[in-house]
């Protein structure tokens, strides 16, 4: 006897069944058609998202197979997999059905046939059980994150049934007639059992009526998708097909050659990009994102989640007036709500969860260019800063001739041997606190024998703030201006110590020609201490932590050197709860610098709150914004706690405080006056210095 | 339709720190960044404001050259519609008397309702040439305006002083010369800026002798001011150190 189960029982219906599946899929196929029919009023070509595509489907797959991305939160994901999971088996098993049964393949019979069998009975029960902690969540716990519509319900009653109905069919169809491998159906024999004793006819009937149950139900579960959350199914994988990693990193260039241009950015549907729109439809309304946002945390209106949704929902032709109470209410009113728009530090923590990948930073960054570039529409505030970028290079509109050299940072001119180029970033010059972070490196470089130089006033802001406010127009301006000036330079080897400055040189002046090879100073210091070109004394701190500032460990990926950095500082280092990639903004980016706190409470203070909680008397960073905001953040708690650059913790375990006046010891001399400039103090202008 | 003409001019950024010449009697311009005199924002901003209002028809005007373009062109990304630039018979300095009378002479032409400009330019200082204008046009004026209604056939300005204020009516024709804080300059959007660069401006040749443009006066010398900074450490216990800090009120004060 062949090891299988009997076959085509209905095949006299199966015209029927043909005929509702070819409905199905004609619905289908109409559902599918309307979504892509909107996405494609967005701007772009496919093309543009397919370039390495063998590449994006293996990670497509290992994301499916693995949920990778779904492990990076808290968030629960067993559940989900097991429904990814389960599902891929039931296809798999309908598929060796049908391969056996019309092509009269061996695909449903022998050995493999018992282990198919045992493997869908078990997924089966894992299925249940997957829907059963869905529904817990969903109707029980109800998570404010987690998006509730009722065909969200609907669908997963409809998940059961399928499941229910199969394995109430199996075990109907095993009581009818029982086999000696019948047990590799584990479900359905437990059914046959319960079933014991029933009258044939009755279970011939009733096997009837389940066989139509289950495949209607199966059919209506496919023809769902379109028009359900389940259209996930597919606009997720897509989303993750189609992604661009580096759309935060390096966001697209305007281009600004149309003069006649009357629009710039996105201030309708139709000026997206067509992966915008996806990614809205792409959006399964799980809400990691939402929890994951350093501005919702702190209580602001912002949520990456619901700006996805609300675009889909005018996706879908519904309007939104009036829900986000501005008036009048502009496109990215409607979609985010302008404030929330400009709540946003671009530190995305929220694309670093999203399981399905959505480039939340750039939809954003879109909208904030229409309101700047075409509208004029942005925080007033916000007009010093652009001035002072667009006049001086700098935000604050401090002259910039008089900046470069006045802190005796070598010039170019004065040192034409230099190895490497130090680019402190506007903060490091112009902010007093943070040119101490620059004078410090440059004391550490000193010691280390680096020869090294500084641009001074032929370069500017790099651009970053202006360009995440919207401000493309000034960003490339800026960009423009610095590119020429480090082509003169022809420094191949920049150092800089600020991990935005880090992103823009290298992943964004690309755009625009500029090909430099930037490290930031925490990976060049890790470097010049295995080459021993530094020697550090033994650790003083106590206890100190590090807090990972975005633009270096989820943009830049460097987690590794600043820690080892610390390991040479502090006896103690611990870890804050969130840290590394998984680290919580200091609230500075995106030009959220620039912009005031109309806020209660600021990013700054939940991460502040959250240093507080570990006990630390030493926090260390390595970028300019987050020592401000924090140090800001911790004057507000009244905290002792100090906040201080990795380079200044390393520059007093070198140089000892008390020591004072060059000893020449060690390498070239060290200039204890030029370090410890005691001008910077007294030279702090306090806030934005106004015009006129 | 009320025809409103705002006076602009370009000036060096103030935060750039302007070097003298060898002989040290004039200011190095050469590299120096030119910006639309900030005051004249306000001016600007004000007549865009009542076109946007009532309807206005709005026309920029600067004496010089190239530079004097360049703040016609921030005019237009600000909503001014037509640009007169002036020009000299001379390239030489002039004072306030000069410029007033060329751009009296121009105006004079064009016959506006209402003259707007900003209460000085941040370069010179001078603040003399818009109410030079008004006295040659014979037009009423009122400088450092805070407040700026038109009506029919008036003008309602308010101005503000320590401690008070004052608001006078004025029949138009009339000049107007704004202060901070009369509006918010808007930052042009960028269709404005990209339109403004080639929108064609008008010129304006002044025919007025040379002679009376002169400068009248010679420059002997010119020196950067040097702000001197004295360091005072104070005592770091806030009842000491708020004593001391006291004393040295007082005595600066008293010197
Ligand atoms: S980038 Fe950061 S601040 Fe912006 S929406 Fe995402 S999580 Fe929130
Ligand atoms: S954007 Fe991503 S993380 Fe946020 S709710 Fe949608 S799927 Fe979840």
């Amino acid at each position: 006897m062949d090891v299988t189960r009997p076959l085509g029982t209905y095949s006299h219906f199966y015209w029927l069944m043909y005929l509702l599946a070819a409905a199905v899929l004609v619905a289908f196929a109409l559902g599918v058609w309307l979504r892509i029919r909107r996405w494609r009023r967005g701007v772009g070509t496919l093309q543009e998202r397919l370039h390495f595509w063998p590449r994006r489907g293996i990670d497509l797959i290992v994301d499916l197979v693995s949920h990778r991305r779904f492990r990076r939160a808290t968030h629960p994901w067993l559940f989900h997999a097991l429904l990814v999971w389960g599902f891929a088996i039931f296809f798999v098993g309908t598929l060796c059905v049908m391969l056996q049964e019309n092509f009269s393949l061996p695909t449903f019979s022998g050995q493999w046939y018992l282990a198919l069998s045992l493997a869908l009975d078990l997924f089966a029960v894992l299925v249940l059980g997957a829907v059963f902690a869905a529904g817990w969540r969903r109707w029980i716990r109800k998570p404010e994150e987690l998006s509730d519509v009722p065909s969200d319900s609907f669908v997963l009653v409809l998940i059961a049934a399928v499941v229910v109905t199969g394995l109430l069919l199996e075990g109907v169809r095993i009581a009818q007639e029982p086999r000696p491998w019948s047990l590799w159906s584990p479900m359905g024999y437990g059914v046959a059992m319960l079933l014991a004793g029933t009258d044939l006819q009755t279970l011939l009937s009733v096997h009837r009526g389940l066989w139509w149950g289950h495949l209607l139900l199966s059919l209506g579960l496919i023809a769902a998708i379109p028009f359900t959350r389940l259209f996930h199914l597919l606009a997720s994988p897509a989303a993750l097909f189609l992604k661009d990693e580096t759309a935060a990193k390096a966001l697209v260039p305007l281009d600004f050659s149309d003069e006649e241009a009357e629009s710039f950015g996105v201030g309708s549907i139709e000026d997206f990009h067509w992966k915008r729109l996806l990614d809205a439809d792409a959006c399964t309304g799980c809400g990691r994102c939402q929890v994951q946002c350093p501005a919702w945390q702190a209580g602001k209106s912002l949520s990456p989640k619901a700006a996805g949704e609300n675009l889909s929902a005018l996706l879908a032709g519904h309007s939104l007036n009036g829900n986000l109470n501005e008036s009048p209410v502009s496109f990215a009113g409607e979609v985010v709500g302008e404030e929330a728009l400009w709540s946003c530090t671009t530190c995305r923590a929220c694309e670093l969860y999203c399981p399905v990948g959505i480039e939340h930073v750039s939809r954003f960054v879109d909208m904030r260019r229409f309101l700047v570039l075409t509208e004029a529409r942005f925080p007033v505030e916000l007009q010093t800063a652009f001035r002072g970028m667009e006049r001086q290079g700098n935000p604050w509109g401090f002259d910039y001739k008089e900046k470069a050299l006045k802190d005796g940072f070598p010039a170019l001119a004065d040192e034409p041997q230099a190895e490497i180029l130090l680019w402190p970033g506007c903060t490091g010059i112009y902010d007093p606190r943070c040119r101490q972070v620059t004078i410090a490196f440059s004391a550490l470089l000193k010691l280390a024998g680096v020869r090294f130089a500084v641009l001074g006033a032929e370069s500017c802001c790099c651009g970053d703030a202006a360009r995440r406010l919207g401000n493309e127009y000034l960003f490339q301006d800026l960009a423009l201006r610095n590119i020429a000036a480090l082509d003169k330079s022809g420094l191949q080897r920049i150092v800089t110590t600020c991990p935005h400055c880090l992103n823009t040189l290298n992943n964004e002046y690309p755009q625009f020609g500029g090909r430099f090879r930037a490290v930031h100073h925490t990976t060049y210091l890790r470097e010049l201490l295995n080459d021993k070109r530094l020697e550090m004394a033994p650790p003083e701190l106590s206890e100190a932590v590090f807090h990972d500032p975005c633009y270096l460990a989820r943009y830049a990926g460097e987690v590794a050197a600043p820690r080892f950095l610390l390991d040479t500082v502090t006896r103690n280092p611990v870890e804050l709860e969130k840290h590394g990639e998984d680290g919580f903004c200091c609230g500075g980016g995106g030009g959220r610098m620039w912009l005031e706190e109309k806020a209660e409470k600021s990013v700054a203070d939940v991460r502040v709150d959250q240093i507080l909680n570990t006990a630390v008397s030493t926090v260390a960073t390595a970028c300019p914004f987050c020592l401000t905001m924090l140090s800001d953040g911790m004057k507000r708690r009244d905290s002792e706690v100090r906040i201080a650059d990795l380079a200044e913790l390393l520059a007093e375990n070198l140089i000892p405080l008390e020591k004072g006046g060059g000893d020449g010891k060690q390498g070239p001399s060290i200039d204890h006056g030029f370090y410890y400039d005691s001008d910077c103090k007294e030279e702090r202008t306090q806030g934005n210095r106004r015009r006129g | 339709m009320i025809k409103i003409c705002v006076l602009v001019k370009s000036v060096p950024d103030t935060a750039s720190m302007p070097g003298i010449s060898e002989d040290g009697r004039s200011v190095v311009v050469e590299d120096l960044d030119y910006v639309l005199n900030p005051f004249d924002e306000y001016a600007i901003e004000a007549a865009v404001q009542l076109k946007e209002l009532h309807g206005a028809e709005l026309t920029a005007v600067s004496l010089g050259g190239e530079r004097a373009s360049q703040a016609l062109r921030s005019a237009f990304a600000m909503g001014i519609n037509n640009g007169v630039l002036v020009r000299a018979p001379v390239a030489t300095e002039m004072s306030g008397r000069g410029a007033a009378v060329c751009l009296a002479a121009a105006l004079r032409e064009m016959a506006p309702d209402l003259i707007l400009a900003g209460k000085q330019a941040v370069d010179d200082d001078g603040a003399q040439v818009a109410e030079r204008i008004a006295e040659h046009l014979g037009f009423a004026h009122a400088s450092a305006v805070n407040h700026l209604e038109v009506k029919e056939t008036s003008l309602t300005v308010k101005r503000v002083f320590e401690g008070g204020y004052m608001v006078l009516e004025l029949p138009l024709p009339a000049l107007v010369t704004t202060e901070k804080g009369i509006n918010e300059p808007r930052y042009p959007a960028l269709p404005q800026i990209l339109k403004a660069r080639r929108k064609p401006i008008d010129e304006f040749m002044v025919s007025e002798p040379v002679a009376s443009l002169a400068l009248g006066w010679e420059v002997e010398s010119l020196t950067v001011p040097c702000p001197e900074r004295r360091r005072q450490l104070l005592d770091d216990n806030v009842a000491a150190g708020t004593a001391q800090l006291a004393d040295l009120l007082r005595q600066e004060f008293l010197s």
